[in-house]
């Protein structure tokens, strides 16, 4: 079942539609700036430069997120945001190409490549494996994490159970419910990411 | 047995194929280790940018290589950059100002100003250190008064440097008080300093920016907006707050 902690309160988007709701607001900055940093990135961008394309979007966000209006065609609020980081990343380069130095359009020709929504989505995966690592770090103690992390970065279970003096079976129990955590904790926070009022409405897309 | 069989009870399966989880243990951790690879910083004009060391509302701040000397640096740029209001840029602008005043071991050196495509650029240098309330409870134990004092004082002449030359820091935290390896303390970011001989068009933009700070350490004054108000006293204020923080 999905994590309660994550789902029983009111959702991060609902409080986003209270504009004095500063708290909120930095939340949300705080929890979506790498997803939107690193997508930007991946399509070619220089940190600093993604850096401004997401101060853009949260810019329009804060204008857009307090007065959406339901629609349950339009999708989801991940593929909104995408659309807004898209968006933001075309105002980036029409801005960025008025000077007759920088004339590099690459970064944003992809925009309908099929290839750059599978790009988007992995981002958006990996956001949420970072969210919910966060939660595991708090859940767990720090020795079952420990042989986690050093499982997922290669080490062999055999290596692990002689480093860590147990027998294979504790580290395949540790991985299986670190991995069962992960797959909860990740199921309520993408129920969340769509709760807006607490009944699924998202915002309009953007123009 | 289960937990080898490496396949976790299914919640939704169109989730569970987004995110692995319909796929053998082994499977699965490549495909979480292929999701958290980083992909590169890139550069600001020459400069190779390593990581981020900080992000705040006035900028961010990277530690980068500098080109020729390899030497490590921190770079900061404004929030936005293209797309940064006249006001931050401006308050960006006398930031630069600010600090090109000061010169004092306990206070951040600052090596230059660029601008790299139209963007301003801080250079400065790069510590490595803890902020002074980590420093001050390193590894859970609270460190002799003694020991937290002789560092506090430091902190306060460094402060003192900047309020004879004119410049109130405005935001003084213990994130912004590095303490390296050597006890040295080291201020940092004047991205809200004021000049005491600001100009008139600089003393309107500290007032149209609202509240700036940082309320745990923010004096009354600063709180109410009462920008007039502000002055080395509210350093001052922020200063014994840290302090009572870190006893």
């Amino acid at each position: 079942m999905p994590n309660s902690s994550l789902t029983t309160h009111v959702s991060l988007l609902s409080r986003l539609r209270d504009t004095s709701n500063h708290r909120a607001w930095s939340e949300f900055q705080h929890r979506y700036q790498e997803l939107l940093g690193r997508y930007c990135r991946r399509r070619g961008l220089q940190a600093a430069d993604a850096e401004d394309v997401v101060q853009t979007v949260f810019m329009n966000l804060s204008k857009s997120l307090p007065q959406f209006v339901y629609d349950p065609n339009r999708g989801r609020f991940r593929d909104y945001l995408y659309r807004c980081t898209k968006n933001a990343l075309a105002e980036w380069s029409r801005r960025r190409n008025l000077r007759p130095e920088a004339l590099d359009t690459s970064a944003v020709a992809a925009a309908d490549d099929p290839a750059d929504t599978t790009l988007w989505r992995d981002e958006w995966v990996a956001h949420h494996y970072r969210l919910a690592f966060e939660r595991i770090r708090t859940d767990f103690d720090a020795r079952n994490v420990e042989i986690f992390e050093r499982n997922l970065n290669g080490e062999s279970i055999a290596e692990l159970a002689r480093a860590y003096q147990v027998n294979e079976d504790a580290i395949y129990a540790t991985r299986r419910r670190i991995r069962t955590r992960l797959q909860e904790l990740i199921a309520a926070q993408v129920q969340e990411e769509d709760q807006i009022d607490g009944d699924g409405s998202r915002p309009k897309p953007v123009a | 047995m289960a937990t080898e069989a490496g396949r976790s009870p299914s919640l939704d399966p169109r989730l569970d194929a987004l995110f692995g989880f319909d796929r053998d243990d082994e499977d699965w951790l490549r495909t979480v280790r292929d999701r958290r690879a980083e992909p590169s910083l890139g550069r600001v004009g020459p400069y190779e940018l390593i990581e981020v060391l900080g992000r705040g509302g006035q900028g961010v701040v990277y530690r980068a290589r500098q080109p020729g000397t390899g030497r490590e640096v921190a770079i900061k740029r404004i929030s936005a950059g293209l797309f940064a209001s006249p006001e931050s840029r401006a308050r960006f602008e006398r930031e630069i100002e600010a600090v090109a005043t000061l010169d004092h071991p306990n206070i951040v050196a600052v090596y230059g100003a660029e601008v790299i495509d139209d963007q301003p650029l801080l250079v400065m240098q790069a510590i490595a250190g803890l902020p002074f309330d980590r420093w001050a409870a390193l590894a859970g134990q609270r460190r002799p008064r003694r020991e937290i004092l002789g560092v506090f004082v430091l902190v306060c002449d460094a402060i003192q440097h900047a309020h004879q030359r004119g410049v109130i820091h405005r935001d003084i935290k213990p994130s912004n008080i590095l303490v390296d390896s050597h006890g040295r303390p080291h201020v940092l970011d004047f991205g809200l300093a004021r000049l005491e001989r600001a100009t008139p068009a600089a003393a309107t933009l500290t007032q149209t920016g609202g509240f700036l700070g940082t309320p745990a350490y923010a004096a009354p004054e600063q709180l109410r907006g009462l920008v007039r108000e502000i002055d080395v006293r509210s350093d001052v204020y922020a200063l014994g707050a840290v302090l009572y923080e870190a006893l």
